[in-house]
């Protein structure tokens, strides 16, 4: 498909919303909404850190995530999608993450700067999902406390 | 989906394109996203016509990591197939191996040059403008 087609227009704002909300998510501390934002199979892997795999895994991941004093911005950039087919693509991106835990403002200087690379699938109530999302650490603030998890 | 929000894609996923090569390679593919006579214009650097940017990009260190983190971009038309692109250009990089330290190297103003000729739009001028640099350390 060319990129003036217009699904291809659709397709990717609609899966650009979901990463949004994924962000989103995140940062708000909807951690209860996360899991919703993958398929059931849905797979979910950041380097050596973790390894998820599953709705069951990811739920039990944010069940007890409790609301703490972490402040978090995950920013998505450089989305490019590949159209597959109409219930299936791949994208990938840069995501720039700020942390900071505890008072105070936190640095300006990201915690990371990570490169994703998702597969995507539109389940059957019309949403674009996450079927795989592949989180790779690029750059990374080494010391101090912005770099706590 | 109107005309406009179309070619802003368009412009989009070339530029994010171009960044991800520069990254990720492979460097040989960058200089077919530039016109023939397409310039890459910036600090200590210009390089015009597919030859040289063919060279000039070629030349990149094996052992340079980076992440081109493009934002903001706006998209103005002059007639129906020159589009005027400004937006940010955040530069991530170290040279050798990890830890890569996260602190951004630079960050740049774009004022790009976009064409159209009958298949796809190529970058006629990219040009960067240094804005905010990181501090010495």
């Amino acid at each position: 498909m060319s990129l003036r087609d217009p699904r291809i227009l659709e397709t990717y704002f609609e899966i650009q919303s979901l990463i949004y909300q994924w962000a989103h998510c995140l940062d708000q501390g909807k951690y209860s909404e996360i899991p919703d934002l993958f398929t059931d199979e849905g797979i979910y892997i950041f380097d050596e850190n973790w390894d998820i795999r599953g709705r069951a895994q990811l739920e039990a991941r944010y069940r007890d995530r409790a609301a703490t004093d972490r402040v978090a911005r995950h920013v998505s950039t450089n989305l490019i999608i590949s159209v597959l087919n109409s219930d299936r693509a791949s994208g990938t991106g840069t995501l720039t993450v700020y942390r900071h835990v505890g008072a105070g403002l936190g640095s300006t200087v990201p915690a990371s700067v990570q490169d994703f690379k998702d597969i995507y699938e539109k389940s059957s109530d019309g949403r674009w999902r996450f079927a795989e999302r592949r989180l790779t650490q690029v750059f990374a603030l080494t010391t101090g406390p912005g770099n706590a998890r | 989906m109107t005309n406009a929000q179309s070619i802003q894609f368009e412009i989009e996923q070339i530029l994010f394109r171009w960044a991800w090569l520069v990254d990720h390679g492979p460097h040989d593919q960058i200089a077919s996203l530039f016109t023939d006579n397409g310039t890459f214009d910036m600090p200590g650097t210009l390089w015009k016509g597919r030859e040289e940017l063919q060279i000039g990009f070629s030349r990149r260190s094996a052992t340079r990591t980076s992440r081109h983190v493009i934002s903001n971009i706006r998209v103005r038309m002059e007639g129906v197939a020159r589009a005027l692109v400004t937006g940010l250009q955040t530069v991530y990089r170290h040279d050798g191996p990890p830890p890569h330290p996260s602190l951004a190297v630079s960050v740049f103003d774009i004022d790009h040059i976009f064409e159209r000729d009958d298949e796809k739009w190529r970058m006629e001028t990219l040009r960067l403008t240094r804005r905010f640099v990181a501090p010495a350390q």
